[in-house]
């Protein structure tokens, strides 16, 4: 009777979040366009027209036309494709590095939050000096040590972006701890670990999977950047970030747009849908932490 | 206030040792060193040491650092790599260019953020709140060098309005004028990224402040609205945009380093990305360290504006 009582009570709770979420339109939007782009990414060598390193020597950064859709670049090769293909790399980069954060900053912020006291502080201060790096400008330099390439990309940002996900989970458990269920579990004489990963850190769940959604946003747009500026994901390979540092040149940018809007605004939508994905999130899962 | 401050500092320090460490530390990890990059064909084996060991890069790693820790202190942050001029002149010549720039966008983006983001929280779930939310979000959804290029196209390139790229135009001295033009594609740019952070949360903490009690007893007393948002609402709901001006500045800085490389605006952001391609390590730390004592700065400095203009907050 009581596990009915119980089930029937989580279900109301997803069915609310789930009803939440469907009222919230943009993040509908994001939603279905995320889906469609994360279909793109993995369906790229099946829709793809052309073999994204094949260079087609009839036709050197030739405009969009029927034959190439989206035109080709300066060595022949099908923009099309090669966006394509490059959505695979950076959604992949964006997922990666997130994945790193959240291990991360779930393991260090539950430890931090649930075992107090020295250990808390140690790893809080930590924490602190992490967050006082300037971003952009450590991992700059970090990837250009380690050297550009997607796996060192992927790794710098994963080890790098816990710290805001830690803080989020520490606070969480502080308040969870003080639950009764908790202390009626610590009561039953059910070990501490279990008590942190079967009670504590999937209570916690919420506020991390919204981070973690503008996580991710924020790692596709860092790792644009860095391989705008050469120091990421390298050619052949394409990213969205690397098809536009051509466009760094006046004439690439002033006569061949085609070059360079497709994969900027494959950019912009995928970032713009994460993050309306993630304000729905927000509000359905949790309305306090609306801001 | 005096102790607080004391202790601040006292909290910091050991940051900045501890940003300085490491910064050295993983400089020092790479592979490669300048020595390396300077390709010269004639260059012999042997000539390659002598210069490795006229840069020092000989000596334990401790060493090195203490020896750059120590020279620091002196005012000293050692010489360019590539140049071979004084960091603090390579550097210091790039200051200017940098704050002016994000002087330029941190204040338009204040100006835009703060009228717009009180307007949607005293209606909120109008149409201008729905506007301004969704402005905010594409705002922060825009990389900076993709904006940064469209501008270009479309400013410059097509429309011939504005110039593409540095900060004056060949030929020199054309004046405030001049300047100006060369900075509002880049400075524009650099507010469109960092406005939406700043609207979330004026638009979130005026819309707290208003359902405070005393907002409530000044509609009581049938005071007009203007009054109510503008006298009673307003002071206390600005309070928190005060401390998110410190935390934004590590954004700041890292979109200024995009944009500089996109418009060739020769500040610190595109210094840091020409040290980095050449290895320059003594620029590279220098403009590091610059970077983090304006974010610990800018942090300290926004904790204490709060702590001076809100008298509920002491701290000793």
């Amino acid at each position: 009777m009581p596990t009915n009582v119980g089930r029937r009570l989580q279900r109301g709770y997803w069915g609310t979040v789930l009803r939440r979420f469907l009222r919230h339109r943009l993040a509908v939007t994001g939603l279905i366009l995320l889906l469609l782009l994360v279909f793109a990414a993995i369906a790229a060598p099946w829709l793809s027209p052309y073999n994204p390193y094949e260079m087609d020597v009839m036709a050197f950064g030739a405009p969009p036309s029927p034959d190439h859709l989206l035109g080709t670049d300066s060595v022949g090769r099908d923009v099309l494709s090669r966006v394509l293909h490059a959505s695979r790399v950076s959604l992949l980069v964006g997922l990666g590095a997130v994945t790193l954060n959240v291990v991360i900053g779930v393991l260090l912020g539950s430890v931090a939050g649930y075992a107090g006291r020295r250990i808390d502080s140690v790893i809080m201060r930590f924490t602190d000096m992490m967050l006082s790096f300037p971003p952009l400008m450590i991992i700059l330099v970090l990837v250009s040590i380690l050297g550009p390439g997607l796996a060192n990309v992927v790794l710098v940002l994963g080890l790098l972006g816990w710290p805001r996900i830690c803080r989020l989970i520490r606070a969480e458990m502080l308040r969870l701890k003080e639950q009764e269920f908790i202390t009626a579990a610590t009561a039953l004489g059910v070990p501490g670990p279990r008590i942190l990963f079967r009670h504590l850190i999937p209570n916690a769940f919420p506020p991390v999977l919204v981070a973690a959604t503008f996580g991710t946003a924020q790692a596709i747009i860092i790792e644009a950047s860095l391989s705008f500026l050469g120091m990421g994901v390298q050619p052949p390979t394409a990213s969205w970030g690397n098809l536009l540092t051509d466009a760094q040149s006046m004439g690439v940018l002033g006569s061949m747009p085609w070059l360079w809007i497709p994969p900027g605004l494959f950019i912009v939508t995928a970032v713009l849908s994460i993050n309306f994905l993630g304000d729905g999130m927000r509000d359905a899962l949790d309305p306090r932490l609306r801001d | 206030m005096s102790r607080y401050l004391v202790r601040r500092f006292l909290i910091i320090l050991p940051v900045l040792i501890g940003i300085t460490f490491i910064n050295y530390g993983i400089i020092n990890l790479a592979p490669g060193d300048p020595v390396d990059l300077m390709i010269d064909p004639n260059m012999s084996q042997a000539d390659k040491e002598v210069r490795r060991e006229a840069l020092g890069l000989r000596d334990p790693f401790l060493i090195r650092y203490a020896r750059w820790m120590g020279e620091l202190l002196r005012g000293n942050l050692g010489y360019s790599f590539t140049t071979f001029e004084p960091v603090t002149v390579r550097v210091g010549r790039r200051v200017g260019p940098t704050l002016i720039l994000m002087g330029t966008a941190f204040v338009m983006a204040y100006l835009l953020a703060v009228p717009l983001g009180i307007l949607s929280a005293i209606r909120p779930y109008s149409w201008v709140d729905y506007l301004t939310s969704f402005m905010a979000l594409i705002g922060v959804s825009l990389p900076t060098f993709f904006t940064g290029l469209v501008f270009t196209y479309v400013f410059s390139l097509r429309l011939g309005w504005l110039p593409s790229g540095g900060m004056q135009s060949l030929g020199g001295g054309g004046g405030l004028a001049d300047l100006v033009r060369h900075l509002i594609l880049p400075a524009s740019v650099l507010t469109l990224t960092n406005i939406g952070l700043v609207l979330r949360l004026v638009r979130s903490s005026t819309l707290e402040i208003l359902k405070q009690d005393y907002i409530r007893t000044a509609w009581a007393k049938g005071l007009p609205e203007r009054v109510v948002v503008f006298r009673h609402a307003l002071r206390n709901s600005l309070l928190p945009v005060i401390t998110m001006a410190g935390v934004q500045l590590p954004a700041l800085i890292a979109g200024s380093v995009i944009t500089e490389q996109v418009f060739q605006w020769p500040g610190m952001g595109w210094l840091t990305v020409q040290a980095i391609l050449s290895r320059d390590y003594p620029t590279l730390m220098a403009l590091n360290l610059l970077a983090a004592i304006m974010v610990l700065g800018g942090t300290l400095a926004a904790d204490l504006m709060y702590a001076v203009i809100d008298p509920r907050i002491r701290y000793d």
